[in-house]
């Protein structure tokens, strides 16, 4: 019982965690808002100098593209690997069967050929 | 005046928990490992210096402190990222193993086999949310061994090494906790009580000896992705089973095992850093891992319960259990289970046969992994 209250205590501490870091990072703070805000005066500075400079532009949207797709949540939910992950399922499980099995049958013979010494 | 401003020094850091409140929540969890480790007794050979590795990379990195992070990254690159901490360790871990119970009783290898069933159903559910490489090596931490979960990871080249590897490592040191309640929901209290009668046939020297050499062979034909991890653990048993080296898998067993063993846990630590630990994708993670052990221990005993369909000599279905890799502890764990039941009910060798199975089938399982993702990348 005990031993079952630890681990919810560390399970609750780790979910609060990740909850609360997710949460921190999805909300812009007042800090983030003010940069944004000098972001947004930047990047229209910026566009007039893109007219001057496209190349150099475009390697800054790229940048900044890349940045903005750091999310807190990496997964997504996708059933287009489904397919393959079920072959490897029925693969992988019947490949463990069949080497074991192969393997057993190996130290049945082993067992029966080479008999210890009385 | 001046002496106040050199003082002040002392306390320039604090202010680094207003911003990094997330390091001190991994503070927690660190102490929450030590705990675990000392208290509890929970794999403490690991979770000990995991837990204070934790507490290390995340304090305030600033001037030399910068240090324990560089030192930390070395040791994982020196040894974790290219795989050879765990294949040095499965060499004091094969000279670890006897056999010899499975030797004489080799249908246990069997529940080995089914008791990885959590390895491929959880690859499978994680599809639904990660792609392929990172899925297969998310299943794996159901292989209840630490250093394949890491070769997988690393070969795969998943993004979620480390928390993968923290996974695998921290259910290990909860089996304790996790199949006890698993086992008993899945079994009839008559099924628990189940005598098997252990007559153990003797085994010769030979077999013990061709035995490393064999399972070497069959792993490297049907699993070649499994050659390193396979190789290292029988070359280990070869050491301790031949008789002729007897020095030598002394210190495979103790000083080798024991050296690897200390640097892995810390060196795992490095990728317990707040900023890459604290993500939800680490918390889907943590909760696939649990599932795989689950379903670990939900294959083994159904397999024995399938046995006892067709089979007139009956099987504890809790012995199927034992047949996750986590050696000693799963064993352990189901003779125990089966006292508690009936204090005349002495499971252990049984058990220890299923466990050490599941050491050889986790590994194989952990090749055929590698080998089927990488035959679909290279297609893919």
């Amino acid at each position: 019982m005990k031993k079952a209250v630890t681990v919810f205590l560390l399970l609750a501490v780790l979910v609060s965690a990740f909850t609360l870091n997710a949460a921190a990072e999805e909300a812009p703070s007042a800090d983030a808002q003010q940069s944004t805000a000098e972001a947004s005066i930047e990047s229209s500075e910026a566009s007039i100098e893109s007219s001057e400079a496209p190349n150099e532009s475009a390697e800054v949207s790229a940048e900044s593209s890349e940045t903005s797709s750091e999310g807190v949540i990496n997964f997504t939910f996708s059933t287009s690997r489904f397919p393959t992950a079920l072959k490897h399922m029925a693969v992988g499980m019947l490949g463990v069967l069949i080497v074991l099995g192969l393997i057993a049958v190996v130290v049945f013979i082993l067992n029966r050929v080479s008999r210890p010494k009385k | 005046m001046e002496f106040i401003k050199e003082f002040s020094v002392l306390f320039e850091h604090f202010g680094f928990f207003a911003d990094h409140w997330q390091s001190v929540i991994m503070w927690v969890v660190g102490a929450v490992l030590i705990y675990l480790a000392i208290v509890k007794e929970m794999e403490p050979t690991l979770l000990l210096p995991m837990g204070f590795g934790a507490i290390l990379m995340n304090l305030p990195s600033v001037g030399g402190m910068e240090g324990v992070s560089d030192v930390l990254h070395t040791l994982y690159n020196a040894g974790i990222a290219n795989e050879l901490f765990p294949l040095l360790l499965f060499i004091g871990i094969g000279a670890m193993i006897d056999f010899g119970p499975l030797l004489s009783n080799p249908k246990m290898l069997l529940f080995g086999a089914a008791a990885q069933f959590g390895i491929f159903f959880t690859y499978f559910v994680a599809s639904f949310f990660f792609e392929i490489p990172d899925a297969a090596s998310i299943g794996i931490i159901g292989a209840a061994d630490g250093p394949t979960a890491i070769v997988v990871a690393q070969q795969l080249g998943s993004k979620y090494a480390g928390p993968i590897t923290v996974a695998a490592y921290s259910y290990m040191a909860l089996v304790p906790i996790i199949q006890p309640p698993v086992i008993r929901l899945i079994t009839t209290k008559k099924e628990r009580l189940i005598r098997m009668e252990y007559k153990p046939a003797m085994v010769s020297k030979t077999t013990r000896i061709l035995f490393p050499i064999v399972i070497t062979v069959i792993a490297g034909l049907f699993a070649p992705g499994s050659v390193a991890l396979v190789g290292f653990l029988m070359f280990g048993n070869l050491i301790r089973e031949c008789g002729v080296l007897d020095n030598l898998s002394q210190t495979a067993q103790k000083e080798l095992a024991n050296l690897i063993t200390l640097i892995l846990g810390i060196s795992i630590a490095f990728q317990m850093n707040a900023d890459k630990f604290l993500q939800l994708d680490t918390l889907l993670i943590m909760g696939l891992g649990l599932f795989a052990f689950v379903f670990d221990t939900v294959g083994g005993v159904m397999l024995a319960k399938l046995i006892n369909l067709f089979s007139k000599k009956k099987v504890n279905p809790m012995v199927g259990a034992a047949g996750i890799s986590a050696f000693p502890m799963s064993s352990r764990v189901v003779h125990k289970m089966g006292l508690k039941e009936d204090p005349q009910n002495f499971l252990l060798m049984h058990s220890t046969a299923a466990n050490v199975s599941g050491q050889i089938a986790s590994v194989i399982a952990g090749g055929l992994i590698l080998g089927l993702v990488q035959k679909f990348l290279g297609g893919a």
